[in-house]
């Protein structure tokens, strides 16, 4: 076997090699940038409850006292819903801001005396989580303060 | 000519050895990054996530037992003292953070935290807590890196002090 034909051979080989290397490549980047974009839904989702939560806990201190209420969320009230928005890094922007997440609050209390809030969070794709928050106003409970 | 071709054959082969290795390291170096991201991000909700849930569900835990709830002071900050009869003597469970961490510990009604007496919960950096006179209490924690998450909990049916 003459110089020529090892070095075809390990052309070949190299070759072969490369294309094994860019199939397992393509592989695995589409992996981790599927694994990327979960990651960045699973934390979206988590902080989507967290202020889900804390709206629920506020709207519950309100009392359906919509002006208590507006002061709790410091937030505008239009026709009983509240919008609050937020950046990419889940930090409260101003009323108007171009935000990346956004949280509505629909409050309604009706004539039982039933306190319903309905909130839920987009980002720019859609609905990422939605919570109900249901409170008979007629049973009120606290404590000394 | 024949030696030409060859000396060709050889350059191109070395030159695809070379991009080989490029891309190799490019490639573990894109998805070593892209691991580390993920893996910051995980913590640092993990860190900001269970600090708040922690203080929230021993909250629920006291509003339960119709306990008492209030924020007090300590040499580094704010802490939440949860009070609790059990067995005719009043305890108090004071959550506060010493020395960049998140402690616990249960003391008789009236006894003084000492520094290091707590158990260590997890790495925390700052804890601020606020009551405020509608019942609702705002949590506010700070991880090593600087990072602040806020959590909010209506203390509903329980006492409740702002003591100093």
């Amino acid at each position: 076997m003459n110089q020529s034909s090892k070095s075809r051979y390990f052309l070949v080989e190299l070759l072969t090699n490369c294309l094994l290397f860019a199939v397992a490549a393509a592989i695995c980047i589409a992996i981790f940038a599927h694994g990327n974009m979960t990651g960045k839904k699973s934390a979206a989702l988590s902080m989507a409850v967290a202020e889900a939560q804390n709206v629920a806990e506020s709207v519950k201190a309100a009392e359906g006292d919509l002006k208590a209420l507006t002061a709790l969320l410091d937030a505008e009230e239009r026709g009983g819903v509240y919008t609050l928005r937020y950046d990419a890094d889940w930090r409260r922007l101003p009323d108007g801001a171009d935000a990346v997440y956004e949280l509505r609050a629909v409050v309604d209390i009706d004539e039982n005396n039933m306190l319903q809030a309905d909130i839920s969070v987009t980002d720019r794709e859609g609905i990422i989580y939605t919570l109900r928050v249901l409170r008979y106003l007629g049973a009120r409970s606290g404590g000394i303060i | 000519m024949r030696r030409e071709r060859y000396t060709a054959e050889i350059l191109f082969v070395i030159a695809l050895f070379f991009l080989y290795t490029i891309f190799t390291v490019l490639l573990s170096v894109m998805v070593a990054d892209a691991y580390s991201r993920g893996a910051e991000r995980s913590e640092r909700n993990y860190n900001m996530r269970t600090s708040v849930l922690y203080l929230t569900e021993k909250i629920r835990q006291t509003t339960n037992a119709s306990g008492e709830i209030s924020v007090r002071q300590t040499g580094e900050g704010d802490a939440l003292v949860l009070g609790m009869l059990a067995e005719g003597e009043r305890y108090e469970t004071w959550i506060y953070v010493e020395d960049g961490y998140l402690r616990e510990v249960l003391l008789l009604q009236g006894a003084e935290v000492s520094p290091g007496i707590g158990q260590k919960i997890m790495p925390l950096s700052e804890l601020v807590l606020e009551l405020g006179s509608e019942g609702l209490l705002r949590i506010r924690v700070t991880d090593q890196t600087g990072e602040t998450y806020d959590g909010k909990v209506f203390l509903e049916g329980v006492v409740r002090r702002n003591a100093a």
